[in-house]
């Protein structure tokens, strides 16, 4: 009789101890699971973020191109000479697509004979991930009042 | 005998225990992976097409605009190129430097149509004077 109740015990334990590891294997995997689901929200809010900086920039008064205080859709690119703002961890350029031009980081010395403006600069020296976002503008050159083809260029590094 | 039987019936128990939380397992995993899409690549490709269009229409090409030159193919003449077709190989030439190489596109004005792959889950720019930009993922 008390080898069976010992036997009955004994096997008691062994199922909640199997049990148990069951358990914690499962707990560690919802863990990880819950951590990549937490990562992605994270990049998906900061894909939102550059979304909406890209569109904030590209419609702010220091770039658009405006005439008698009409906005004309298009990004003004001698006031891109001047632009002068900080966003953390991102970098944007404005690039002139077409028609082609000289691939060089356009300056007061050597505009309009270049492509790329650069509208913020981060050293990503430290950040091995790139997350990248551009669309399409249209390039207004004030000194000849000609359209040309862009895109504004935003890169956000983590 | 009945030992051994009750011992089978806790070992059964056992498995079916672990069958359970795989079952589960499996269902949790499966309603992970089938999260809902995001909507800014929705949003994203609405400013994107309707951007390019106003991009290329407002493209200068001698001193009139693209716009104002298809409006001159509408009539049946053209001002600064040669023929229609070169303005059709002028549009299809910046949007296959402009466009990103994962997107599909159509760009449809007057009767004409340049477009890259087709599309079906597709998002439609504004349409402005018959001119139209259509995108989607490859």
């Amino acid at each position: 009789m008390n080898k069976k109740a010992s036997i009955q015990i004994q096997e008691t334990i062994l199922v909640l101890f199997i049990f148990m590891i069951i358990l914690s294997m499962a707990l560690v995997i919802f863990y990880n699971v819950q951590k990549s689901s937490v990562n992605d929200l994270k990049l998906e809010l900061q894909q939102q973020n550059l979304y909406n900086t890209l569109i904030t920039l590209s419609k702010s008064p220091d770039a658009q191109y405006t005439q008698l205080n009409t906005e004309k859709n298009a990004i003004d690119t001698l006031k891109l000479l001047d632009f002068n703002k900080q966003v953390p961890r991102t970098t944007i350029i404005v690039k002139q697509i077409h028609p082609d031009e000289e691939d060089e980081i356009c300056t007061k010395n050597n505009y309009p004979n270049c492509n790329t403006y650069q509208l913020t600069t981060f050293s990503s020296d430290n950040f091995e991930n790139n997350f990248i976002l551009s669309i399409p503008i249209s390039l207004y050159f004030p000194l000849e009042d000609k359209y040309k083809v862009g895109e504004i260029r935003a890169t956000w590094h983590y | 005998m009945a030992l051994l039987r009750k011992g089978q019936t806790e070992i059964f128990g056992l498995i079916l225990i672990v069958v359970i939380v795989i079952i589960l397992g499996t269902f949790a995993l499966n309603m992970y992976l089938n999260k809902q899409p995001s909507s800014i690549n929705e949003d994203y490709l609405r400013v994107y097409a309707n951007n390019l269009k106003t991009a290329i229409i407002q493209n200068s090409i001698c001193d009139i605009s693209i716009r104002k030159e298809i409006e001159n193919c509408n009539s049946g003449y053209t001002q600064c190129l040669h023929s229609c077709s070169d303005l059709n190989q002028e549009i299809g030439n910046i949007l296959n430097k402009t466009v990103e190489k994962n997107l599909n596109y159509e760009f449809s004005y007057n009767t004409e149509n340049i477009k890259i792959g087709e599309c079906i889950e597709k998002i439609t720019s504004n349409n402005f004077a018959n001119i139209q930009v259509v995108l989607c993922y490859k």
